[in-house]
């Protein structure tokens, strides 16, 4: 049995477990180990999102609607899947300027407007009083509801004096716990870390409710899900409800619901406060963006059965739809689960009241009272030393003016209204702030008028199309206007403002105030100009590479110290955090923290911010500005920092290309150096060949003197020979050398190639005679001639020729040169033999240093090595390509091209 | 405050890519094609779809920042 006692201690239970929660999260961030450093607690938390409108209102919706309750939760699985591409730019700009509500952020962006600042709060207050009063008349119902148990109150009786009505004490007693849950302490980062915990608390209770009644609904009252849609299919009126075709605002309401929740879930002040402010890692976003997506799933995945097991449960129609969550499992005595329901509907309602409150209750004490008695003639904060308790005293009685705002909203319409249509109605305000928010993100020249413009115009057009239907719905107005228009002018009638009356009435009017928002936004940033700060700052929120340097855009004229400035920030801070603030800042920038020292610009900045988090950017600024007697820079100088801040990231780019080029040029020299290293091993290694032979028998001929003549001068022939070796070792090795260190001169000139392979054969020709190796020469019938130098290309031939001796077979060796014009501007000339020839495979090696071919085709090697790539350095000095072939006669064919020179082509 | 984490182009590209996909995808025309057709599972084709394209960008979105992390 559940008396109203029980549900009562119930429900008190679950809000001290809240508050313990708080506490012990806090208590445990104090000792360093924060719970916010996990991801999963940011994540929950912003579960916020599914408040008593989606535990209750989704059913509701979906009994009238069908389908047409997800593209609430569709729009924000589409913006987790952006979150990395947008969020974590606001997050970043936020936390860098500390600003700590939407309202904050949008008035920062255009040059810190206390105007701008007032009007998001004031839209933000007026549009989520309805949506506080949802979460009150889903509390009140619930508990009605439970405490008939297990009657079923088919209508819940209406307290009409507010001094009967237990919602009136339901929202004082929420406003207490709100009080003490989130204005402990003022903070410069307004950060709640317990109340973070106790929401991702309270999104897993409410979760685990409602998967709770819809596995109660398809698997306890019915077979399965297949047997509960089966039976629904049955029913005509039902099986609407499973068509996407049968939505009734068909799919314009379809859109629009998706846009609206696109918006809503960065926009809603509560959205902004928990994603946005309490975040403390920007990583934490990578779980977000598909975490928060499946907890939304999650909790929708039994909505449909849900509706559709009420909807046959209570087929008389005697049951609101928006309480079949907890009515069905009365129905059934689950006395259980019928609890467990009212706690998870609890958390879903006080989530969002103490999310939406605290982050509204900041705005209205920034925005609204403390400029107000900051600029009062008489300040009456001027004599208090310690402001701190004044602005909990503000953020409390915000708290319970908001709390009792949406209790007389409750009172007087929300009992009229579904929850469903009042939920949109607080989206579709929410929704006035995504331009200028999202515009002013990537736009640099949206400026303030623009702004202020585009959501005057837009939430006027809210208020006339959407709130003012609400107010006649409820029986407040008469409903003529809506008819016959104001003044008998139809084309001006709410709901079908210039005739467009085939929408519903919430696309149409999110249609028109988004219209006339956007281009207002757009118009007068176009028509106007913008201030200097205005400039500044929409320079830093569009380019997230300059926000680090924000703090040094202050210039004090006058003599404000250090001691002026703790004495400020300590009245809203607290004197000891104020000191520990500005004293870990100087340490950190290395400035004098002296009381009587003249305050440096960057200091005066961060005080400016530290205020920024407790006061807001806009307060924050007027109070800087009273002591400081400054001045922003002015558009110049400002204009200044943000080009040497370019010239930096350019002269940054330049850097990174020269440390590339450093590093290629680093990698080539350790591979020179290789090299050098590789060449001076063979050099030594082939110095040594010789020269242990020549020591050897020189030894020999000194040791052996009974030698005879023959052998003697046979030794010493070998000697001669090694020695000739070497002399032609080492001037290869110094030809090299001075070729690759650019040090060999070259005397370029005119020269017929046909004149010089005919020197190299004469000087060759006696060996040739000797060896019996027939040479056949083949020379063009006219000269052609190139730019070359003489000596080098003769060395080259020669080298060729040499080889070509070395390999042929002996005797009936054949060595055939020819010179053919190639018509391409180029001659090539041709060195072929008929000896072994060269395997296909090493026809590139032989051109690497000290590379010979082995004994299988010729005793030893008899070279030094080094002629081929000293021959193959002078051909391409000459802008010409050598390289090994077969020949046709089956030996090696060695061949170079070289360009023919341009006097050679004219005359031709 | 640590410096925004930098992403890989790609990565944006990807869920750029990915949320214009669900917006196509969570919206007429392509939506009216899925509740054609007999039940599935005992389930109204509308809504077995639905929550099955549903789970495409959370678990799209799920591998796309796992692949980013191991980068």
């Amino acid at each position: 049995m559940l008396q109203e006692p029980v549900i009562i201690m119930v429900g008190l239970f679950y809000l001290a477990t809240l508050f313990g929660i708080a506490w012990w999260a806090d208590r445990r961030a104090e000792q360093g180990h924060s719970l916010l450093r996990s991801p999963w607690i940011y994540t929950l938390s912003i579960a916020v999102y599914c408040t008593a409108w989606t535990f209750y209102g989704s059913v509701g919706l979906a009994a009238e609607s069908g389908l047409a309750y997800l593209p609430i939760y569709l729009g924000p699985t589409i913006m987790g899947v952006l979150a990395w591409v947008v969020l974590s730019k606001i997050i970043h700009i936020a936390h860098t300027q500390h600003l700590t509500s939407i309202a904050d952020f949008i008035a920062a962006r255009y040059g810190k407007s206390l105007t701008i600042g007032r009007l998001v709060t004031f839209i933000a207050l007026v549009g989520i009083l309805p949506y506080i009063a949802i979460q009150l008349k889903a509390m009140t119902i619930s508990f009605d509801i439970l405490s008939h148990y297990p009657d079923m109150p088919t209508v819940v009786e209406a307290d009409r004096s507010i001094f009967e009505d237990k919602t009136f004490y339901l929202s004082l007693l929420l406003g207490v716990f709100v009080i003490a849950f989130g204005t402990r302490h003022i903070d410069a980062t307004e950060r709640h870390e317990g109340m973070v915990a106790a929401i991702a608390f309270e999104s897993l209770v409410k979760l685990f409710a409602f998967l709770a009644v819809g596995i109660f609904v398809c698997y306890s009252l019915y077979d399965s899900p297949a047997d509960l849609f089966s039976q629904a299919s049955h029913n005509p009126e039902l099986n609407a409800l499973l068509s996407l075709e049968a939505l009734p605002d068909g799919w314009s309401g379809w859109f629009t619901l998706l846009f609206l929740s696109m918006c809503a879930i960065i926009c809603l002040p509560r959205q902004f406060q928990i994603t946005v402010v309490e975040n403390t890692d920007l990583n934490h976003l990578r779980h977000y963006a598909w975490g928060f997506p499946l907890y939304l799933f999650l909790i929708n995945l039994f909505v449909l059965p849900i509706t559709l097991g009420g909807r046959m449960q209570f087929a008389d129609g005697a049951v609101v739809p928006d309480t079949y969550v907890l009515t069905l499992p009365i129905e059934a005595q689950a006395d259980g689960l019928a609890l467990l329901v009212f706690i998870g509907g609890l958390a879903a309602a006080t989530g969002m009241v103490i999310v939406g409150t605290i982050s509204l209750a900041t705005m209205i004490s920034n925005d609204f009272i403390l400029p107000f008695l900051l600029k009062r003639a008489d300040n009456p904060l001027e004599d208090q030393r310690d402001l701190s308790r004044t602005l909990l005293h503000i953020r409390r009685a915000s708290i319970l003016l908001i709390l009792l705002l949406g209790y007389g909203y409750y009172y007087l319409i929300g009992e009229s209204y579904a929850l469903a249509k009042i939920g949109t109605l607080s989206f579709a305000a929410a929704a006035q702030f995504a331009p200028a928010l999202f515009i002013g993100l990537y736009w640099r020249n949206a400026n303030h008028t623009g702004a202020l413009l585009g959501m005057s115009a837009g939430f006027l057009v809210w208020c006339y199309t959407l709130l003012l239907p609400a107010l006649i719905g409820s029986g407040w107005l008469a409903d003529d206007i809506l008819r016959n228009g104001p003044w008998g002018i139809e084309a001006l009638r709410p709901t079908a403002l210039f005739g467009l009356g085939d929408w519903d009435t919430l696309t149409h009017g999110v249609f028109w105030s988004m219209l006339l928002n956007i281009g207002g936004l757009l118009v007068g940033s176009i028509l106007t100009r913008a201030g200097t700060l205005e400039n500044v700052q929409a320079a830093l929120f569009t380019d997230m590479s300059l926000t680090e340097r924000s703090r040094s855009f202050w210039r004090s004229r006058s003599e404000v110290s250090n001691g002026d400035l703790l004495q400020l920030l300590g009245r809203f801070l607290g004197a000891e955090k104020a000191r520990k603030n500005i004293y870990a800042f100087c340490l950190e920038h290395q400035l004098n923290p002296d009381k009587d020292e003249q305050a440096h610009q960057s200091l005066i900045a961060f005080v400016e911010q530290q205020l920024g988090g407790a006061i807001g950017s806009a307060s924050a600024r007027t109070l800087i500005s009273s002591i400081a007697s400054g001045e922003v820079l002015s558009l110049d100088g400002v204009m200044a920092i943000l080009d040497e801040t370019s010239q930096v990231r350019a002269y940054s780019r330049r850097l990174e290309k020269t440390s590339e080029e450093l590093r290629t040029a680093n990698e080539r020299l350790m591979e020179l150096d290789k090299l050098k290293d590789e060449f001076l091993s063979s050099v030594t290694h082939e110095l040594r060949t010789p020269l242990t032979s020549i020591r050897a028998f020189s030894e020999i001929l000194r040791d052996n003197q009974e030698m005879t003549e023959r052998q003697r001068e046979e030794f010493l022939s070998i000697i001669v020979k090694e020695s000739e070796r070497l002399t032609r070792l080492i001037n290869d090795v110094l030809d090299l050398a001075k070729i690759e260190a650019k040090q060999l001169d070259w005397h370029i000139d005119q020269h017929d190639i046909g004149e010089l392979v005919e020197d190299a054969v004469a000087s060759l020709a006696q060996w040739l005679r000797d060896e019996k190796i027939e040479l056949e020469l083949s020379l063009p019938e006219y000269p052609l001639e190139a730019d070359v130098d003489p000596d080098r290309i003769i060395q080259v031939i020669i080298n060729l020729l040499s080889n070509a001796v070395k390999f042929c077979p002996k005797p009936g060796g054949h060595i055939s040169v020819s010179i053919v014009d190639s018509g391409e501007d180029r001659l090539e000339i041709y060195v072929d033999d008929n000896g072994p020839g060269i395997p296909i495979e090493k026809r590139d090696a032989i051109f690497n240093r000290f590379t010979q071919l082995g004994d299988s085709q010729a005793h030893r090697p008899q070279g030094s090595g080094l002629g081929l790539p000293i021959s193959q350095k002078i051909i391409e000095y000459h802008d010409g390509h050598i390289r090994a072939d077969e020949s046709p006669c089956g030996g090696t064919r060695m061949f170079f091209s070289l360009p023919l020179s341009s006097g050679h082509l004219l005359d031709g | 405050m640590s410096k925004p984490p930098s992403i890989h182009q790609k990565t944006k590209e990807g869920l750029l890519v990915l949320a214009m996909t669900c917006c196509l995808l969570f919206t007429y025309p392509l939506l009216s094609l899925w509740e054609r057709g007999e039940p599935i599972f005992g389930l109204p084709p509308a809504f077995f779809w639905l929550n099955t394209v549903w789970l495409l960008p959370i678990v799209l979105t799920r591998l796309i920042l796992r692949r980013e992390n191991r980068r």
